[in-house]
């Protein structure tokens, strides 16, 4: 019954989430008819489930498809699932196999050189079929590494550089913060053809998933944590150290090829970019993605080249995303020599938590899925879904490339001319994040772009930007909501994060009368851009102080008349489900967030914690800054968003009318599971 | 067999239970010695030491002195019961059995416990070790009777523990108004009764009448039962659970060996340190091990069912960590195999992570692992299967580019024993050592105890059993 209950509060869930997205697609947009075309993700690019066996617990941690076309799957419980007609050719079921079983949560699975090769949370392994039964029964340990014992000294791999070199990477552990509690945690490492190990690379956090891109050179997918200011891409190269420098504690062993040492690194807070000047080797992101908006956890990563078919990105990367259920799409560009470029969404909307992606024979993607003990937007613990492109093509801004003065995007579909013109069709806006050993960052030094002209190629499919300025080292994150196809579709995804690293050199585009936006205008665009948000700001500034009171009122000379101490488990939760207050007294919460992400606690009105959750979503890239807590008179109480293992205390007088309030946190991807029910008696 | 109990009974009754006042126990009370008890005949004798002698352990070596009592029944039923009374009663003890032995504990002389060799037995019944009898009573639904949760009985001879909590019933107007109740009872570390109510008193008891005391009686009808450090006391009471906080209702992963072995990595905790690079491996026989991948070591062997696999898979699994979930015999962590450059050197206790080159695993039709590792020259492998007897593993050793001084040791514990033709006993009869003596085992004193320890020959080959 209980069952039941929930999920019917799941359903209910869902479609709130559908219909705000329904929403948001359809607004109109000023000045437009409202005989906009839209296109929908669910219709261009469909998702298939793959049916899985009641009893297998298929939470993937790695995939790969054999010379057979089968899929081969590695799970989290050690277990490795040769898949027959994943596809369901013929309308028949696919076939499940066990190949082997009782491996040290596999978190990478590959086939390379006539082998099926995975990593274990202490070895590289090769597995084989000795007697021709169809099950593994040599299990070759290649490379051991040493382990402290901490859950989070995770193992990914392998792949296969371009020259033939076997890649690994280790995830830090966490005991409060990231360490590197045994030798090679937080690197990269490859294996030549006899094994011997060579470490590459330094600096990593929790590197769960790293692929060539069509060039060979070898991206990582990087999560938000201390050190790391938002979730990224970084292009790897030997002896790069990439930012967390608690690996660091191993650059002196014999064949690093990393010379940091800890103390080289400052903890100041300043921008990466900045840090990286001063510090030779400090590697920056290719790409970040801005946390919450594109992502809270880049997972599996794709090369679009020959095998896929997915519409006209090829030469891009696809990117999963484990806590948001869905992927990414990067362009790169190589600037003097250093990798930049764009990420945009691309697919939401898979059933749990995407850990891997592969290429399907048929040109599908593949999303092996698991969220246990993180939770992800899809719901489901573990799933295994495809995506097919219908052969329609989306209107989408397929790249944008830096240029010496500005941006120029590229469509996929011609662009309707008078929308393209239109400087209030965009919003760009530059920021970056703060680099320490803080978990996360806020989006810093937030400022608006003004576009001081634009011109159309004569294709109509490019369109140049000319802004006032490029800031060297920040995303710019660039809207595109009033561009119209010359068919008049809608952008299916309207916005994108271009990471500038290095500004081009070429030619300045000339300003002509042709070309100019008028001052004024471009003036009045941005003042009326920017004044919501900066009112809804403020807004939430001025509520969260009477709603978050961190010192005891002194009117309570006896104190509180009830202390309440709430902490964490993992798995997205708090240690309580409910409380029960007496309606009119003095209340106390302690919020002890000893988890390892970060978290808030927020009371609300009843029934009113999906839409708090909802609304902290929106605030987009000022989320952080504000601790999620958006401007409604639905939230009562708030403590602020906690590091890993800070608490707060706040003080409040418990609601005179009784009624099931609700909890919650509203860190976006926490809201859905990490709740509760505040009950006020009389 | 039923009636057979109950035609048995009718005889105890008329012979073996003298109807007289027996004073009520106080606290802790020790039975060590044959002065505790009464006994009907003389069966039961006190004895320094007793031995039995593999691979039938069905005779053995008695020394003179106290310490332990023994029960040779013979074909006669025989029984021993405590001068004193209890009502409640916590209460432990070892004991070991004899081949094929059937022997009982009877609380209050009542209510039945079952001890009888029950090693190896996959299906355990109420007549297994920790079984409990069935009961007088009007009801003869199969509920009358409890089999053990798990049976986790040693090999005959070796030493098992029992440790029981129990409710006497309870009298009020001259009528019972609570059942008799184990609480709990645990063998050999493992919980295999829980919360069993009992209607009224066992077949075969001393006195069907229910009462609130009743003295605390052995029973033992064939074969052999050895006892020692047999303490009872009254319960304390359990502490009841804090208030507050619902705690979480976590559903347990447990993993079961179905049809062939299964072989799980995890982490595991050994001596309260964190292993990282082991297996465990357990059979649908319920024959287990743990191994360690980076010593080549064999380091703890238990017999019931698998593991619990909750604490790696439930929510992130922090822990990380497999338990064992039957009753586990540790070994040693140190590694199988080392050069010795004298007879007195010492053994090491480890090889340094860089020094050792663990190579992984092959598999045989049942899944039984040979685990292949290269260390100090030479390479190993080394086979781990089921063994012949009942519940034993066989491991077998194959070293090339064998070095000089080159030692296997295959037990380490505070006192080794020679049974004879290649058989050892280890630990406080914990487990049964068999290697045939071609391979000239010797058993050496170190400064904490004994070691067996054989040469590996020029041919590299080497095989033993450990039995338990």
């Amino acid at each position: 019954m209980r069952k039941e209950l929930s999920i019917k509060k799941y359903w209910l869930l869902l479609l709130l989430v559908m219909s705000n997205i329904m929403l948001q697609a359809q607004k109109p947009v000023s000045g437009r008819s409202d005989t906009t075309r839209i296109q929908r993700e669910n219709d261009i690019y469909p998702l298939r489930s793959i049916p899985i066996p009641q009893n297998i617990p298929l939470e993937v941690g790695g995939m790969t498809f054999l010379p057979n076309d089968a899929l081969a799957v590695a799970t989290r419980h050690g277990e490795v699932w040769i898949i027959s007609n994943p596809y369901m050719k013929g309308g028949r079921a696919p076939v499940y196999k066990l190949f082997a079983q009782g491996m040290h949560e596999v978190l990478g699975l590959n086939f390379i050189r006539g082998d099926l090769y995975c990593v274990q949370r202490s070895e590289l392994t090769r597995l084989r079929d000795l007697d021709g039964d169809g099950e593994a029964d040599e299990y070759k340990t290649m490379y051991s590494w040493p382990l402290a014992g901490n859950y989070h000294e995770y193992a990914y791999g392998p792949i296969l550089d371009k020259d033939g070199n076997m890649v690994v990477t280790l995830n830090l552990g966490w005991i409060g913060f990231g360490e590197s509690l045994s030798k090679w945690h937080g690197w990269m490492l490859k294996f030549d053809k006899d094994f011997n190990m060579k470490p590459f690379a330094a600096g990593l956090r929790s590197p769960a998933a790293f692929a060539l891109n069509e060039a060979g050179d070898i991206f990582y997918a990087e999560n938000q944590g201390d050190w790391v200011g938002s979730g990224n891409i970084a292009h790897v190269e030997e002896g790069d150290f990439l930012g967390n420098p608690r690996s660091l504690r191993w650059s002196g062993e014999p064949g690093s090829p990393v010379k940091l040492k800890i103390s080289d690194i400052p903890d100041t807070g300043n921008p990466k970019f900045d840090v990286a000047k001063k510090v030779p080797g400090l590697k920056t992101p290719s790409v970040w993605f801005p946390h919450t908006i594109l992502g809270i956890s880049t997972s599996g990563i794709l090369s679009y080249g020959a095998k896929g078919k997915m519409g006209p990105f090829e030469g891009q990367l696809f990117v999963g995303d484990q806590g948001q259920s869905k992927i990414m799409r990067v362009a790169l560009e190589k600037i003097k020599g250093v990798y930049q470029g764009i990420v945009f969404p691309f697919r939401e909307g898979f059933s749990s938590g995407i850990l891997r992606l592969n290429w399907g024979s048929d040109g599908s993607i593949f999303a092996g899925m698991t969220a246990r003990g993180w939770g992800s937007t899809g719901g489901q613990q573990y799933g295994l879904q495809q995506v097919e492109w219908s052969g329609t093509l989306p209107f989408e801004i397929k790249t944008v490339t830096a240029k010496p003065d500005g941006f120029e995007l590229n469509f996929t579909m011609p662009v309707d001319e008078s929308t393209a013109r239109n400087p209030a069709s965009y919003d760009i806006n530059s920021f970056t994040y703060m680099y320490h050993h803080i978990y996360g960052s806020p989006a810093i030094n937030q400022n608006t772009r003004i576009i001081k002209a634009i011109e159309i190629s004569a294709d109509k499919l490019k369109v140049r930007l000319v802004l006032d300025s490029l800031k060297e080292g920040y995303v710019h994150e660039i809207k595109a909501e009033g561009i119209r196809s010359a068919d008049n579709y809608a952008l299916m995804h309207n916005y994108g994060y271009y990471t500038l690293n290095r500004i081009p050199d070429g030619d300045i585009m000339a300003i002509s009368d042709a070309n100019r936006v008028a001052t004024k205008l471009a003036h009045e665009h941005n003042m009326a851009m920017d004044m919501p948000v900066k009112k809804a700001e403020k807004a939430a500034i001025a509520a969260v102080t009477v709603k978050h009171l961190t010192k005891q009122p002194a009117s309570w000379t006896k104190g509180p008349d009830r202390t309440i101490v709430v902490g964490t488990r993992p798995g997205l939760k708090f240690d309580v489900e409910s409380i029960t207050l007496k309606a009119g007294t003095r209340i106390k919460v302690t919020f002890n967030n000893n988890d390892d992400m970060l978290h808030n606690f927020v009371i609300t009105t009843p029934g009113a914690a999906t839409e708090v959750g909802l609304a902290a979503i929106k605030l987009g890239i000022s989320g952080e800054r504000l601790s999620y807590i958006p401007a409604t008179s639905k939230v009562l109480f708030n403590t602020l968003l906690l590091q890993p293992g800070k608490s707060e205390s706040i003080y409040f007088t418990a609601p005179e009318k009784p009624g099931n309030y609700e909890f919650l946190c509203s860190y976006p991807g926490h809201y859905m599971v990490m709740r509760g029910i505040l009950k006020i008696e009389k | 067999m039923k009636f057979n109990i109950a035609a048995r009974s009718l005889l105890l009754l008329a012979l073996a239970f003298p109807a007289i006042a027996r004073p009520q126990a106080s606290n802790e009370t020790q039975f060590n010695t044959l002065a505790s008890f009464e006994r009907a005949d003389n069966a039961w004798s006190e004895v320094a030491d007793v031995v039995t002698a593999p691979p039938r352990f069905e005779s053995f070596k008695k020394t003179t002195g106290s310490g332990i009592i023994l029960a040779e029944p013979g074909k006669k039923e025989s029984y021993l019961t405590t001068k004193t009374a209890f009502g409640d009663t916590e209460m432990e003890f070892d004991f070991f059995v004899g081949r094929g032995t059937k022997a009982s504990l009877l609380l209050q002389g009542r209510y039945r416990l079952n001890l009888s060799d029950s090693w190896a037995q996959l299906n355990p019944s109420f007549n297994s070790m920790g079984g409990i009898g069935q009961q007088n009573t009007q009801d003869s639904s199969g509920f009358s009777s409890e089999a053990p949760l798990v049976n986790v009985a040693k090999a005959p001879g070796l030493w098992q523990h029992v440790h029981i909590r129990f409710r006497a019933p309870q009298f009020g107007n001259g009528s019972k108004t609570t059942n008799a109740v184990f609480e709990d009872v645990y063998i050999n570390g493992c919980l295999v009764q829980q919360n069993v109510e009992l209607q009224g008193a066992s077949a075969g008891a001393l006195s069907a009448k229910e009462e609130s005391t009743g003295p605390i009686t052995f029973a033992c009808d064939s074969g052999l039962l050895a006892i020692k450090n047999l303490k009872a006391y009254k319960p304390a009471p359990v502490a009841p659970r804090p208030a507050g906080r619902r705690s979480r209702a976590v559903n347990p992963i447990t993993i079961t060996p179905e049809g062939t072995n299964y072989l799980l990595r995890s982490f595991l905790n050994f001596n309260n340190i964190k292993r990282t690079h082991v297996i465990s491996v357990g059979s649908p026989q319920q024959v287990n091990y743990s191994y360690d991948l980076k010593q080549g070591a064999l380091f703890q062997i238990w017999n019931g069912p698998f593991v619990d696999a909750t604490e790696m898979w439930e929510e992130r699994g922090e822990p990380q960590l497999a338990r064992p979930l039957g009753s586990v015999v540790p070994l040693s962590v140190a590694p199988a195999l080392a050069v010795l450059q004298n007879a007195t050197a010492a053994w090491p206790d480890s090889v340094a992570f860089d020094d050792f080159k663990n190579m992984g695993y092959r598999l045989d039709k049942q899944r039984n692992p040979s685990f292949e590792y290269e260390t100090g020259g030479y390479h190993v492998w080394d086979k781990i299967s089921s063994g012949s007897e009942n519940r034993s593993l066989l491991r077998e050793l194959e070293v090339t580019n064998v070095p000089a001084s080159l030692y296997c040791r295959l037990a380490n514990s505070k006192a080794i024993i020679s049974l004879g033709k290649g058989w050892y006993m280890a630990g406080d009869k914990s487990y049964y050592i068999q290697i045939d003596e071609k391979f000239k085992p010797v058993i050496r004193q170190t400064s904490s105890g004994a070691e067996l320890i054989v040469p590996v020959a020029g041919n590299g080959l080497l095989s033993y059993s450990l039995i338990w």
